[in-house]
């Protein structure tokens, strides 16, 4: 009868293991066949057990790219809060923060890997730590606080740089610190660690972020001002039309054929990228090839559209394409020596 | 002349407040680049 209580308990915390492991690697299959073994049990858990495996249900949902079930296990995991060790409030955070993420609410996210920062002393795990500050340094980084990302991602490399099985996440912290220095318009220390991501992905053979990393190359050519150099890997990336980012990819190619006197290709790329950004209802999208396309093409529409298109991004707290569009019409009032209009503009680069 | 220099300091803190204000509630700042997911997967496709 003994062997009959203790065996469960035993084999429920090798599964949470096992489950935890699949989790990290991506075994989809097996850790969605753990969750269903696993959840049989549930009636028989300790109190410690359930907020062990609400917690990583969470990050199993998440996994799965299945973000209302997600919150659903993070607020059953919370009615243990009374019990939580430091460790559970780490992960509590974590998962919390990510959910923020994905939302991009940067700010929130910030909130809450904060909170999950005063208990990252209590991992062991390099790879965990390394993790953590990589995902930190992503949102510093949308949140345009490059240093503070810049300082992470370098701890993140630091931490995974030792562990080759873990080569994906030590490329994507590469790939980060290359878009890091790319703002810090450090360009050849940038192009250094893209190049460096940019092996790695092939060297694991994934397309996904070949592809994203191909981009990535493309806008530091831009903004190096070799648009030539950038349609290169642009068109490269175009080529695996991946949908979370096809938008992005043609607005670059659009710009970069525009500079190089090629407008036919330029009016290709920018007309396939304005009537995606209708049909998919992407309105910031739809203002930048908008405003794009009166820089290049409708010059007599220019101003009002930009004026239009900063507003629209004001309303919508878009700061980052307030300061990038409002710093190039001041530039351009301050050539066409409309002198108050460019210190408006200057005003809200600076935001 | 008191009452310029008040003035202005005046204005001036009122326009570093809405512009802190402003910054401090940023929630979508869309990059020209792309970092992929938060959601690391080791094996992730797509």
């Amino acid at each position: 009868m003994g062997q009959n209580i203790t065996k469960p308990v035993d084999d429920i915390t090798a599964q949470l293991d096992n489950w935890s492991i699949s989790i990290r690697l991506d075994k989809r299959e097996a850790a969605a066949t753990i969750h269903e073994y696993l959840k049989s049990f549930i009636n028989d858990f300790s109190t410690d057990t359930l907020i062990k495996y609400t917690l990583l249900e969470s990050r199993f949902y998440l996994m799965q790219k299945d973000l209302v079930n997600s919150a659903v296990a993070i607020d059953n995991a919370k009615t243990y809060l009374d019990h939580f060790h430091d460790i559970h409030r780490h992960y509590l955070h974590l998962a919390e923060g990510i959910l923020f993420y994905d939302e991009k609410r940067y700010q929130d996210a910030l909130h809450c890997f904060e909170k999950a920062e005063k208990y990252l002393n209590q991992l062991q795990d390099s790879v965990e730590i390394g993790e953590f500050h990589l995902r930190k340094a992503m949102t510093y980084y949308f949140l345009d606080i490059t240093t503070l990302s810049a300082l992470h991602a370098e701890r993140a490399i630091e931490a995974l740089k030792p562990y080759k099985t873990f080569e994906f996440l030590l490329a994507r912290a590469e790939m980060l610190q290359g878009m890091n220095y790319m703002d810090l318009q450090d360009f050849e220390l940038s192009e250094e660690h893209l190049h460096k991501a940019l092996i790695s992905y092939k060297n694991i053979d994934n397309q996904y972020f070949i592809t994203t990393t191909n981009l990535n190359l493309g806008l530091l050519y831009v903004q190096r001002e070799l648009p030539e150099a950038a349609i290169r890997y642009l068109e490269e990336a175009r080529k695996n039309k991946q949908e979370r980012i096809h938008l992005k990819i043609l607005y670059l190619l659009a710009d970069s054929y525009w500079k190089t006197n090629h407008p036919s290709k330029a009016m290709e790329a920018y007309t396939e990228g304005f009537q995606k950004s209708i049909d998919t209802d992407d309105l910031t999208m739809k203002w930048e090839f908008a405003m794009l396309h009166k820089k290049f093409e409708d010059r007599v529409n220019y101003e009002s559209v930009w004026q239009e298109g900063i507003e629209y991004f004001r309303k919508v707290n878009d700061l980052f394409n307030v300061r990038l569009y409002s710093k190039e019409l001041a530039l351009h009032y301050t050539e066409t020596k409309q002198y108050e209009l460019a210190t408006r503009y200057y005003l809200l680069a600076s935001i | 002349m008191k009452k310029v220099v008040f003035s202005l300091i005046l204005i001036g803190t009122i326009i570093v407040s809405s512009v802190v204000g402003y910054a401090e509630d940023n929630k979508t700042a869309e990059k020209k680049g792309d970092l992929g997911t938060v959601i690391f997967s080791l094996n992730l496709t797509k």
